[in-house]
């Protein structure tokens, strides 16, 4: 913050990099440039921080060389007051005429044009630090899409043939000019190192493969991502390639959050996590502006990584011996988010099951089985994949709408699917009963599915495995009476679960209803079914929790197997 | 939020063993070697106690 009246003025330099360097980091990223666009170093282009007296940022990098800790420095893209102050032609223009966000009360009060003056200036300020001081590395945070109309980048949407007045296409310009800033401060920054590590924040990982050299997955599980977010990011971006993979968390519960430092455990588990996952560990802290040294966080960091450290041998450059694909070619918005996404991993996490989470970007030639969870729609790419998939006699398990065509009509692989789409199911709830081959663990009585689906037709020598349970009513208001109760009536023909060699389908939603209401019964079913083409998966446990998590990687000659039994407490906010 | 690891107790753990050779088998840092049993495929290796973190470790 600039108002802070006396930044640096208690940091100690050779007593900070000793004790870092006695945490075992050899890796440390700082901030030459904050969120708040203030330079921490002797700039000529920028704005030093004005109550800084010394070059803070310089005389880090010198102790940091001399104690052999790598530093990075850090720059803010997205956002910058200081410099959107200054040059309010730099900041982005809302399509009302805004350049300032409502509520103001936000780090990202105002967001920074890529295409304007800024563009060149943060180039700019990117070389003049790495001619200056010893840094082998950079991130670039907060390259976010926020939406611009201003005329520059409205002239180039229009060359693009982008509808400069939709939202959606000035935000997908904001993202093809977010990742062309990232290539070209990479560009300018390998020119004077070539071996410098680059991780650029934001934009989706599948569009910065070949400008970081090293990616950060940044999760706050006290705060916005919740203990749901790192699963699903672990299994992806590993599958994007051979590159370091950064587990960042943070030593405090929220951005902005000065006074937290979780327990030791909290922040231990999260790494262990990681790193059964691949993932390097990345402890975030919030450093005193005044340079006030914080021990009681350093000695937390401490005692986790030297823990951590006796470990090393067996974490380093293992990698995850996977046998299950999550297919999910969607944009980087939804893996971050979709809850079906989250339910599916959550389920095969607590079955055991070694699986990645991958989308076109990356090969599935090597998985035993693919699953598409409830809105999978099938383009020309995914089609070719699954047919090739199962003319090898490999399996399928999709749920819901996955498998028809964009527009919903009908399946496209119906051959290998073995079943005819009829429409939307209308009940409401939906209940279902599920047959011999697949009720092992289940209660024998109608079971509620928790979601909506489809209405299926089984053809030739498909077999039927599970029927739909009509409720007496469904949910609705008569103008008397709200159906609230609405108890299971007769079984139907209709399936709500079909197999066809090694294609199952469940005609509901059942990872959005697992996502809503963890029915172990759903589980249990999907589990059975999965079981039938796994029979011999690559774990298998007795007398472990659902909560305990498996993970096996792999080393020459040696694999290694990781159990985590760790139990989130729901009675804070942690979702 | 997390707080505390959770203690689990006799657990069994089946890898399957892919046609490899494994034989020497147990937990690391510390190198406390564990007993296990082939069949069916698999290695059974049973694990007395897990508190939080095990880092089970099967070489050829
Ligand atoms: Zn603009």
């Amino acid at each position: 913050m600039k108002a802070i009246p006396d930044v640096g003025e208690n940091f100690d330099v050779e007593t900070f990099t000793d004790r870092i360097r006695n945490c075992g980091v050899d890796y440390l990223v700082f901030h030459a440039r904050c969120n708040q666009g203030l330079a921490y170093y002797n700039t000529r282009i920028g704005t030093r921080h004005p109550s800084l007296k010394y070059d803070l940022f310089g005389k880090l990098s010198e102790a940091c060389q001399r104690k052999g800790i790598t530093l990075g420095a850090y720059f803010n893209a997205g956002i910058s007051s200081e410099e959107g102050l200054q040059h309010r032609e730099w900041t982005t223009l809302y399509f009302d005429g805004r350049s300032l966000r409502e509520p103001r009360f936000t780090p990202h009060v105002r967001t920074m044009c890529y295409n304007s003056g800024y563009r060149d200036h943060l180039i700019e300020m990117v070389k003049e630090v790495l001619h200056q001081y010893p840094v082998e590395g950079l991130m670039i945070d907060c390259l976010i899409n926020y939406p611009c109309i201003c005329p520059v980048c409205v002239q180039e949407m229009k060359k693009r043939n982008m509808d400069w007045s939709d939202l959606s296409a000035v935000t997908r310009f904001a993202e093809i000019s977010a990742v062309r800033l990232a290539k070209d401060i990479a560009e300018e920054a390998m020119k004077i190192n070539p071996d410098l590590l680059i991780s650029n924040n934001y934009p989706s990982y599948e569009e910065l493969l070949g400008i970081n050299t090293y990616f950060d997955v940044v999760s706050l599980p006290a705060s916005d991502s919740g203990y749901e977010f790192m699963p699903v990011m672990a299994r992806y971006v590993r599958t994007l390639g051979d590159f370091p993979v950064l587990n960042m968390t943070g030593r405090f519960y929220d951005w902005g959050d000065f006074g937290g430092l979780r327990p030791e455990e909290a922040i231990k588990s999260e790494l262990l996590y990681g790193l059964a996952n691949g993932m390097r560990p990345n402890i975030g802290g919030h450093f005193h502006p005044r340079g006030d040294l914080e021990n009681a966080v350093l000695d937390r960091v401490e005692r986790i990584y030297k823990e951590l450290r006796t470990m090393e041998p067996w974490f380093d450059n293992a990698k995850n011996i996977t046998e299950i694909a999550i297919v999910y070619p969607k944009k980087i918005a939804n893996i971050r988010g979709d809850r079906q996404l989250k339910s599916a991993v959550r389920m095969l996490s607590e079955l055991k099951q070694q699986f990645d989470v991958v989308t076109l970007a990356s090969d599935w030639s090597k998985y035993k089985v693919l699953i598409f969870p409830d809105d999978i729609l099938f383009d020309e790419e995914t089609t070719r994949r699954v047919k090739k998939h199962v003319n090898e006699g490999k399996a399928v398990i999709s749920t819901g709408f996955s498998g028809l065509d964009p527009e919903k009509k009908h399946f496209v692989l119906e051959q290998e699917w073995g079943i005819k789409f009829l429409g939307e199911n209308p009940f409401d709830p939906a209940y279902f009963t599920v047959g011999e081959n697949c009720n092992k663990g289940l209660p024998d009585m109608p079971l509620s599915l928790y979601s909506n689906g489809i209405e299926v037709e089984a053809s030739g020598k498909t077999r039927t495995e599970a029927r739909l349970v009509k409720p007496y009513h469904n949910r609705d208001w008569d103008g008397e009476y709200a159906f609230y109760y609405n108890p299971p009536d007769k079984v139907t023909e209709k399936p709500a679960l079909t197999i066809n060699g090694q294609v199952a389908h469940f005609s509901h939603r059942i990872f959005s209803g697992y996502y809503d209401k963890a029915s172990v019964e759903l589980r249990t079913v999907f589990s059975n079914v999965l079981g039938r083409f796994l029979a011999k998966p690559l774990v298998k446990t007795k007398n472990l929790p659902s909560f305990t998590r498996v993970f096996v990687t792999e080393q020459p000659e040696r694999r290694m197997v990781h159990l985590l039994s760790w139990k989130y407490a729901n009675d804070r906010r942690t979702h | 939020m997390i707080e505390e690891p959770i203690e689990l107790d006799n657990i069994t753990l089946s890898l399957r063993h892919d046609d490899r050779n494994f034989k020497n088998i147990y937990l690391a840092p510390k190198k406390e070697r564990l007993s296990y049993t082939l069949k069916g495929g698999y290695v059974h290796i049973n694990i007395p106690k897990s508190k939080g973190y095990s880092l089970l470790v099967i070489e050829e």
